[in-house]
């Protein structure tokens, strides 16, 4: 950074609004930890393949069962998850009748594990989509209007990532009470600013692009070149990034339950039957080892098609 | 000098708006009655006045605001509302060295991995030790650090006993090695999932440079592989893995939390977590605002040891 | 700040008596080898052991602290009550007593002091020492903040020293087991003058007479370290000095699965468990681990604690729709495996404790009947049946409040779970009333007089907010009788009615132990003291909701 000329006052308080994206650092760096990942030499192939290959079908076919279980927990035939239980079968391992066993209650497992994937997949998705539409266009915003309105946001923007995540997630849910709503929206605030620095990053990029510009110089109003010219082309990193983002949150709730801060605890999600299982790893590992099973392979598989998404949107190169 | 005075006002700003958002926080339980009657539930009305009088719950917003930040600024945090009231500070002076060596222990142990399994990986791009690490490391990425850390008390602590899994923890001065043998599951649990990140930022920022021309003249004047690989290639990465790492505290700070919770270690992060279930407020919320702004002070530390070593760095590449 | 912070102290220390309750029994069964009641013979000296405790105190002023069972385990180390319990549940022992008479009315109890017992300050123990903790129990003495224990003596009308060793103390109202209240199950451990006179350090500066002292206390994390009190005033019947070990560290450990863990790991030497998961999977850790059970008669009780105060089980129906349609056998299976070790309970005494009966008049578990009582209940609610079930973070809790909450649902009961909180902050909400029902344990073995601070009207420790004439007058009757007959029937009329009027909903005795390893030995202490100071005849209570003395513990090397 060179030394600049020393300059006006106003030149200063410019200076603490605006916020500087780092060239150097991909900017979702920061705080979706997992985000931060650089692309495997699978994804290189992938970038310069046709398709997406195999492993990534393997991805989003387990997406796409466990979003169908969840969706449909209550239509399937499978035990409820809360009042069907046998207390003298509690802690049994994996049988024919249970195929993951059952709970220090004595209930379904796999019913368990299916409705905690719809309150856990719910908590994820809706808090990421909230952070998406509301940083995404809070992002969009401040990087088209590169002035004092972009720098104020952008400066509101950093104080929320002045917090850990986890921290801000939690006092959020303790001083709010600890409901599904509460955890939802807590999670939602930690990520808007993460995916707000990335439609930002992403429309300052784009915005200088002739396209724009020759848009622009058409006349054409403010609100039609962010919808039309550049949103379709911010569009491919958020989406790349709220997928990782879903798998930070899923890992989030669990570790809110396992502290005592996430969703109280008769409330079906992963993170809580791992929590109800902790004590019972010696002689019945199955209670966390299940739902501990369900979130690494979500979390793997958000994860790689959120590199796939990079990978095949060449968003490295194009908008960071 | 003026880039690090811009950035001292902003952190100043940032500070004190983290504080304001800190004593909102408690504001968020829903009014003064609930928040009086969860502190002390078992008040008779004359006594709960006594406390709302105590805390100052009669005046103004601002007035609360300020009196409240007055305290925090020197050292006052509120108490535990226990039988002879603890105060916060006290707990603190025990608490924050534990937490400090948690995190860097897992930050050492995660760079001291991470970099040269980064370098190596680099180095051997595309070959199948390059293929396997990088396959661990995406799958490390998805494994939670409670699910870790609760499979290591359980296998490695108490059914192999390799280690020791209560926390009575030995100062490191006393006995480094006893100290290291309770802290290092902890520092395993916490520090697995930033391997990851570490490693696989650091390859591909390796494998960038590696393709950049001075690397390759470099090479062409016949300076060793190793030399070119250490001296020339890691060193420009290394700012990003400082930046990465810097911003990385947060996540840790999170995850250190959870880690302290299941090892039972004296950290801030099980005294936070016992304000919580005590329902006490006060502590919560001052645990919360130091915590934000010592993660606040990392990154404002990272951000201008960046600002001082970049031109530095980026004379030896050009130098290079 | 300070006027609230009094009474929130004074709150607390209401919690402190209401956490925890020991009783004594006379046999030891043990599961394990080496777990033996005697230590003396083949004893080795020397030594120091960690003790795995459910839950940390930070509080050791004896008459303000909080002390639940952890906390009396470590003031059990520092410090030596007046009497002891004994095998027999209505007998208690003189301890740095040398003797504790009664007049003829018992209005009148006369402490006789050992001689020649010093503080581990060197302060002597005389019979002023002796006033001052009595008196600052009852809150007339120089600490602040008492109120649970304050309750506790409420019948003391005066303290007098009349001779060195000799303290008389005065009651309102006679008081037949008053030697019982000397020990309160381990609580009121005599202190030195300096410590209860030190203000604020009375907390954290423990000086007691008994078998250690105190090394390091840290209150944040409720470690405490104590070592060998090398002049301390017992031998065991040979003539060694006890205690046998050169120290003890007490480390808290809340979560059970953990301290098992740390016993297989061997960083716990000893630590007390109370459920049936545990004892499983102590009894199944190999290596010689012992497990030392607490024996049948004298245990805690579990159960749900309903706030009778207030709709809906102020009404009787409401009560006993709760009590029938429970089934305690699938609680028990959730909560202990099913282990046979958990009996369940119909009443508030173990069979042991004077006031059993065989059938009190519990309603027993049948879905039909507790269905016309919920009916029944609505009725008188405007239709609506439904309740806030409170507990704590423990998971096995957690579980258990589940399944009440399923077995209660299906009689058409609407149970609530609110987010759990700690234990003492349970309590507060139970002292305000601001609680339905919450998951608790407690009454171990004691004499039945014990019940008046807990059931009494208007005790502030009356969790379930009781107020019950007939029960009443029997605590009232049972404290001041002194013919042990007519107190057996007070008893047993106090425990046919509040069972019968289902105030509590039992579910089980709480079956306590002790895991520890395979070296540790001498888990009760040598015979207790005769006037002369040396092991007598009288055997020292065994464990009693996981009490017991550790003066005689000791280890191979």
């Amino acid at each position: 950074m060179p030394e600049q000329p020393p300059s006006p006052g106003e030149d200063l308080v410019q200076a603490l609004v605006a916020d500087e994206i780092r060239e150097d650092v991909p900017a979702d760096e920061p705080t979706i930890h997992s985000a931060a990942v650089e692309a495997g030499p699978e994804i290189e192939r992938l970038r310069r393949r046709k398709g997406i290959g195999f492993s990534a079908w393997l991805a989003i076919g387990w997406l796409a069962l466990l979003f169908f279980l969840a969706v449909a927990a209550p239509i399937l035939p499978i035990p409820d998850p809360v009042q069907d239980a046998t207390p003298a079968l509690a802690r049994q391992g994996p049988s024919a009748d249970h195929l993951m066993g059952l709970d220090a209650s004595g209930r379904d497992m796999l019913s368990r594990c299916i409705w905690g994937a719809r309150n856990s997949l719910f908590i994820g998705v809706v808090s990421v989509a909230i952070g998406f539409v509301v940083g995404g266009s809070l992002g969009l915003i401040s990087g088209y209007y590169k002035g004092r309105l972009g720098g104020f946001i952008g400066a509101s923007l950093d104080i929320l990532l002045a917090f850990p995540p986890l921290i801000l997630a939690l006092s959020i849910v303790t001083f709010l009470g600890r409901t599904v709503p509460n955890v939802t929206l807590g999670l939602a605030i930690v990520s808007i600013p993460v995916l707000a620095r990335i439609a930002r990053a992403s429309t300052l990029s784009w915005s200088e692009r002739e396209f724009v510009l020759a848009s622009r110089a058409q006349g054409a109003k403010h609100f039609r070149i962010m919808r039309r010219e550049i949103l379709p082309n911010v569009l491919p990193a958020l989406f790349s990034i709220a997928l990782l983002g879903i798998a930070v949150v899923l890992v989030a709730e669990g570790g809110l339950a396992i502290i005592g801060a996430g969703v109280k605890p008769d409330v079906v999600t992963w993170g809580n039957i791992i929590v109800s299982g902790q004590g019972e790893l010696r002689d019945a590992s199955h209670i966390v080892l299940f739902p501990s099973f369900f979130i690494f392979f979500t979390v793997l598989a958000l994860n790689f098609l959120g590199d796939v998404v990079r990978a095949k949107t060449d968003i490295r190169e194009s908008s960071l | 000098m003026r880039t690090i005075l811009v950035k001292l006002i902003r952190l100043v700003v940032v500070v004190w708006i983290i504080t304001l958002f800190s004593f909102t926080l408690i504001k968020l339980t829903g009014g003064n009655n609930d928040l009086v009657s969860k502190i002390i539930p078992f008040g008779s009305e004359q006594q709960k006045d006594i406390l709302r009088t105590d805390l100052g719950l009669q005046d103004g917003y601002f007035t609360q605001y300020f009196r409240w930040l007055g305290d925090f600024l020197t050292g006052d945090f509120g108490n535990y509302y226990t039988p002879n009231p603890q105060p916060v500070s006290d707990i603190l002076g025990e608490a924050l060295p534990v937490s400090l060596e948690l995190m860097i222990y897992a930050q050492v142990l995660a760079l001291a991995i991470a970099i040269p399994l980064g370098v190596a990986t680099a180095y051997k791009n595309g070959t199948r030790f390059d293929r396997s690490t990088n396959t661990i490391a995406f799958g490390l990425l998805a494994l939670p650090n409670f699910v870790v850390a609760l499979l290591l008390a359980i296998y490695v602590g108490a059914k192999w006993g390799l280690l020791p899994t209560q926390s009575n923890l030995i100062p490191f001065p006393l006995n480094p090695i006893d100290n290291w043998q309770y802290m290092l599951m902890p520092t395993l649990a916490l520090a697995l999932g930033q391997i990851a990140i570490y490693m696989r930022l650091l390859r591909s920022d390796m494998i960038a440079t590696l393709q950049e021309d001075f690397t390759t003249t470099a090479k062409a004047k016949g300076i060793p592989n190793r030399r070119v690989l250490f001296r020339h290639a890691l060193r420009p990465s290394s700012l990003t893995l400082l930046t990465v790492a810097g911003l990385n505290v947060g996540a840790l700070i999170g995850g250190a939390v959870v880690v302290e919770r299941i090892f039972n270690l004296p950290g801030i992060g099980s005294r936070l977590t016992e304000a919580i279930l005590a329902q006490q407020y006060v502590a919560v919320q001052s645990y919360v605002a130091l915590i934000a702004i010592f993660y606040i002070l990392i990154n404002f530390f990272v951000d201008i040891l960046y600002t001082v070593l970049d031109p530095r760095i980026r004379h030896a590449r050009a130098a290079a | 700040m300070p006027a609230a912070l009094k009474f929130l102290t004074v709150l607390f220390t209401l919690v402190l008596v209401a956490a925890a309750c020991g009783g004594g029994s006379d046999k030891k069964s043990s599961g394990g080898g080496g777990g033996g009641g005697s230590s003396e013979g083949t004893h080795v000296e020397g030594g120091k052991i960690t003790y795995g405790l459910e839950g940390k105190t930070t509080n050791f002023c004896i008459p303000r602290s909080q002390l639940a069972i952890s906390g009396i385990e470590v003031v059990e180390s520092i410090y030596d009550t007046l009497t002891e319990p004994t095998t027999d549940p209505n007998k208690y022992a003189p301890y740095l007593a040398k003797s504790v008479t009664p007049n003829a009315d018992y209005t009148e109890w006369t402490i006789v002091i050992r001689d020649g017992i010093t503080f581990q300050n060197g302060e002597p123990l005389d019979a002023a020492a002796v006033k001052l903790n009595i008196d600052s129990w009852r809150g007339k003495g120089p600490v602040s903040n008492v109120l649970l224990l304050s309750f506790v003596f409420a019948n003391i009308a005066d303290t007098t020293v009349t001779s060195p060793d000799t303290v008389v103390v005065k009651t309102t109202k006679p008081w037949v087991a008053f030697p019982a209240y000397l020990w309160v199950t381990g609580r009121v451990g005599i202190a030195a003058p300096e410590q209860l006179n030190s203000g604020t350090d009375c907390d954290t500066k423990m000086i007691g007479t008994g078998p250690f002292k105190l090394d390091t206390f840290n209150s944040a994390t409720g470690d405490v370290s104590v070592s060998k009190n090398p002049t301390y005033w017992r031998k065991d019947s040979k003539g060694n000095q006890l205690p046998y070990l050169d120290g003890i560290d007490f480390k808290p450990q809340e979560e059970s699965s953990q301290r098992v863990n740390g016993l297989q790991g061997g960083q716990f030497d000893i630590s007390h468990f109370s459920g049936g998961v545990d004892l499983d999977a102590v009894r199944n850790l190999g290596n010689g681990i012992q497990t030392i059970l607490e024996p049948a008669g004298r245990m805690e009780i579990s159960q749900a604690l309903p706030n009778v105060s207030k709709p809906p089980f102020n009404n009787l129906d409401c009560r006993k729709a709760v009590a029938a349609g429970v089934d305690r056998e699938a609680l028990n299976q959730i909560g202990n495996k099913g282990l046979p070790e958990y009996r369940t309970a119909n009443q508030v005494f173990d069979t042991k404790v004077m006031g059993y009966v065989d059938n009190p008049g519990f309603p027993p578990y049948d879905v039909e009947t507790a269905k016309g009582y919920v009916a029944a209940c609505k009725q008188a609610n405007g239709g609506k049946f439904e309740f806030d079930l409170q507990s704590t973070f423990d998971q096995n809790t957690q579980a258990l409040a589940a399944e009440t909450k399923r077995q209660l649902e299906a009689i058409g009961v609407t149970v609530n779970l609110p987010a759990p909180v700690d234990q003492a902050q349970i309590i507060n909400l139970a002292v305000a009333g601001s609680v339905d029902a919450f998951l608790w344990r407690n009454y171990p073995g004691q004499d039945p007089d014990t019940m008046f601070v807990w059931f009494k009207g208007g005790s502030i420790v009356n969790f379930n907010h009781i107020d019950d004439q007939v029960m009443n007058q029997a605590l009232d009757d049972g404290r001041s009788n002194p013919d042990p007959a007519a107190r057996k029937k007070d008893y047993e009329t106090f425990n046919k009615r509040m069972s019968s009027q289902a105030y509590n909903f039992w579910t089980w005795y709480t079956q306590w132990f002790l895991g520890a390893r395979a070296n540790v030995h001498g888990f009760v202490g040598p015979n207790l003291p005769t006037e002369a100071g040396t092991p007598g005849d009288q055997k020292a209570v065994d464990i009693l909701a996981v009490y017991h003395q550790l003066l005689g513990l000791w280890v191979d090397k």
